[in-house]
């Protein structure tokens, strides 16, 4: 048997086919120690197919990221509730040795951040009148979308427009103004605010003596100089007053409650301006006058004062100029747009309809004014709301009541007092016009760089001679006992 | 396996403010009710007669421990001139009081500028006194000028100090924290019951007061005279004229409050603002 020829050759064949295939399979093995024992700790089959969509890294980034966003967020804004003596305490070093080595002029600097003008919407309807800025313009009847209708060559003023020429006159000292003549016609115009800013800067020496006096307490309080800025008074601002009315010779009576301001005319051919007279709470001009045109003004706060936000007379008199108005509910009215009304004070209205800090202001104004006695009475009256008041003396000083031939938005940078022109009537631009200003101690015209600039050279000179000359003396250096 | 590591480090990392804050609350909700019980005790009559050492202090916020160590350092420092070392004073002045004799009055609408200004070079005078009684340095850490009718101002000057006595050891404090307590100088119903107010009055003040902190220190290891408070008193033209002629009008008010760093869990602190208005009224400041 085991000399059989063919399985001898049988099992040669197998026995090559089984080197050939141990052969291959050596062939397969990693060379090496270290790629042998590599291959022993893998397990892995091949890479398993991987879709595009289970890589999880970036959706988990994306919510760590939002996480961190949410604290981060929630972090800067209770940082900024904290109370700055808080801050002040914790974050700063101890107060050591301040020896005034810090405090010279040149640690005064200002940096302007930039102030628009005219901002809000252009139209906004408030329980208290339109609040308009340009170019909407207010009318008689209702508002027009562009003062351009009635203004040919229109140019928007800016508080970097400077005046042709500004002149003086000493405002009344008296509670009262010139009664219109039989033959004139009174134009009546009583607004919150203008919204255009002014080209011009007027404050007294009070008012600039305040100024540096809360800034050399703030800076006396914690012996920190720190920037000085280029306000004393607030920022005067201007209206755009057109005038087509030729019927008679006007009487224009300007009032406004808010801040000083420039009350810029523009009269159609055939219109004359006999009188202007304006009252206001602090220094205010007026544009654009005529030749002829003669000019007054009240500056209501020599007559009263404020309290809680709330005007007061200084005396119990009848001297209260101070602007009121009734509420003006034409958004709640069913009335078409350019058909407002001016109704009398609707406060069911108002309670319905206003939230508790409106409710706080209605009440705040329903109160009135307490002894008083409103101008024409000769008897104390109980609290007596001040739209009242005012409308007395009003009634006493110009023979008419205080809503006569009115125009009254909350704020307007137009207003058209008159019927509205076939054609547009020429819009003079302030660079080519003087303004006739209330007498003060300063009155600053030119750009708002050199008026700020100015302002602040006033007020670092005046903080220098307080200082004795030196701004070192805000802050002396320490005592100490002489060292043996 | 990494990543695991860094999400559980990130989130441990939040939590601890979270869990701060948390813990914080309940002990303000804890006070807030120990609080009330005294209050309603006081009212009620039924305290311990000792007001304010009764009332027990607000709980330390999660960020007071910056506050507190800095409070540490700056106290315990014999040389550091800060907020918890002062000497306060508070005066009458016209500004006369502040021109140079040669120099014209200025403008009646600039007067409280010049007030404002030149208040700190006028109050540092007053730094000569406390280096004579307490200090080796003193600084003004800052004035505050109140306009009081026509050319009056009322002047409010913080002196920081270096103590020139002995604070005492700290060191041996171990888990401290400053309890202060306070005593006032002639109790009076009217001003001019108040010893006129002179420089030599302020001074017998400072004096007395670093006198009860040196035997607070004997009791306790330490003392700090946190802030002297100096006030001036005027006495009016109505009450003048009924005083015997040659009455000073200046009266001389005045508290003190003492600083001492103990181991509140050692030493209660009712117990030193007890100790501390025992030895002020003992004393007969």
């Amino acid at each position: 048997m085991a000399d059989d020829p063919g399985q001898m050759e049988f099992a040669a064949r197998l026995r090559r086919i089984e080197e050939r295939r141990l052969a291959d399979l050596e062939a397969q093995q990693p060379k090496g120690r270290r790629a042998r024992k590599a291959q022993e700790k893998s397990y892995d089959l091949g890479p398993a197919p991987v879709a595009r969509g289970d890589d999880v890294r970036l959706r988990n980034g994306i919510i760590w990221a939002g996480i961190f966003a949410v604290v981060g967020g929630a972090g800067f804004y209770g940082y900024k509730q904290m109370p700055e003596d808080y801050l002040a305490s914790l974050m700063t070093m101890p107060s050591g040795d301040a020896s005034g080595a810090g405090f010279s002029a040149a640690s005064l600097s200002w940096s302007r951040s930039g102030s628009p003008q005219n901002r809000g919407p252009v139209r906004e309807e408030t329980t208290w009148g339109p609040s308009l800025n340009s170019p909407a313009l207010m009318t008689i009847d209702g508002y027009e979308n562009d003062v351009q209708a009635v203004a040919a060559h229109f140019t928007l003023m800016t508080d970097d427009t400077p005046p042709a020429a500004i002149t003086t006159f000493a405002r009344n000292s008296d509670c009262t103004l010139r009664r219109p003549a039989a033959h004139e016609k009174l134009v009546n115009i009583r607004m919150d605010d203008a919204a255009l800013r002014a080209p011009v800067t007027a404050f007294s020496e009070g008012e600039l003596g305040q100024a540096v006096f809360n800034y050399a307490s703030a800076v006396t309080e914690r012996m920190r100089l720190h920037d000085l800025t280029p306000y004393v008074a607030p920022e005067m601002r201007a209206v755009d007053i057109y005038l087509t009315d030729t019927s008679a010779p006007l009487y224009l009576l300007l009032q406004n409650n808010g801040d000083g301001t420039v009350w810029n005319l523009h009269p159609a051919p055939g219109v004359t301006i006999a009188h202007v007279a304006s009252i206001t709470p602090y220094t205010s001009g007026v544009a654009g006058g005529q030749a002829d045109t003669t000019y007054e003004a009240i500056r209501f706060a020599d007559f009263a004062y404020t309290s809680d936000g709330k005007w007061l007379p200084n005396e119990e008199g009848g001297c209260y100029p101070v602007p009121q108005r009734t509420r003006y509910d034409g958004w709640t009215d069913a009335v078409p747009d350019n058909e407002p009304e001016r109704d009398a004070i609707q406060t069911q209205v108002a309670e319905e309809i206003a939230g508790i800090s409106f409710r706080n202001d209605l009440t705040k104004r329903s109160e009135g004014i307490n002894f008083v006695r409103p101008a024409g009475q000769t008897d104390w009256q109980p609290p007596t709301p001040e739209y009242v008041v005012y409308d007395a003396w009003f009634r006493t000083t110009l023979g008419v009541s205080a809503d006569f031939n009115l125009i009254s938005p909350r704020r307007a940078a137009h207003i058209l007092a008159g019927p509205m022109p076939t054609t547009p009537i020429p819009h003079r631009p302030m660079a080519e016009t003087t303004i006739h200003m209330m007498q003060d101690d300063y009155i600053l015209a030119g750009t708002l760089e050199t008026r700020e600039a100015e302002v602040l050279t006033m007020k670092a000179d005046l903080l220098l001679l307080a200082a004795g000359g030196d701004l070192a003396n805000l802050d002396p250096a320490p005592m100490e006992v002489p060292t043996q | 396996m990494s990543m695991r590591i860094i999400s559980i480090a990130v989130g441990t990392v939040m939590a601890i403010p979270m869990i701060v804050m948390t813990v914080w609350g309940a002990q303000v909700s804890m006070y807030t009710h120990e609080a009330m019980a005294v209050n309603q005790q006081i009212i009620d009559g039924t305290d311990d007669q000792s007001a304010y050492s009764t009332i027990p202090d607000i709980p330390r916020g999660p960020l007071d421990w910056l506050r507190d160590r800095r409070e540490r350092n700056e106290t315990t420092s014999a040389t550091d001139l800060n907020n918890n070392r002062k000497v306060t004073i508070v005066e009458y002045h016209t500004i006369s009081d502040v021109m140079q004799p040669d120099e014209a009055l200025p403008n009646p609408a600039y007067q409280d500028v010049f007030m404002a200004a030149r208040a700190p070079g006028l109050m540092i005078n007053a730094c000569e006194n406390v280096l004579r009684t307490m200090a080796t340095k003193c600084d003004v850490l800052g004035t505050d000028v109140t306009p009081i009718g026509t050319n009056l101002y009322r002047v409010r000057a913080y002196l920081a100090y270096a103590p020139d006595y002995d604070l005492g050891d700290f060191s041996t404090v171990a888990n401290g924290d400053f309890v202060n307590g306070y005593t006032s100088f002639a109790e009076a119903g009217y001003i001019h019951e108040y010893p006129a107010d002179t420089p030599e009055q302020r001074a017998a003040y400072m004096t007395q007061a670093v006198e009860i902190c040196g035997r607070l220190r004997a009791e306790y290891g330490n003392c700090t005279v946190a802030n002297v408070q100096l006030d001036q008193r005027i006495i009016g033209d109505d009450d003048l004229a009924k005083l015997p002629p040659g009455t000073q009008p200046e009266r001389l008010e005045g508290q003190v409050s003492y600083a001492i760093f103990v181991d509140e869990t050692q030493i209660d602190r009712k117990q030193i603002r007890s100790r501390i208005e025992e030895l002020g009224l003992h004393d007969g400041i």
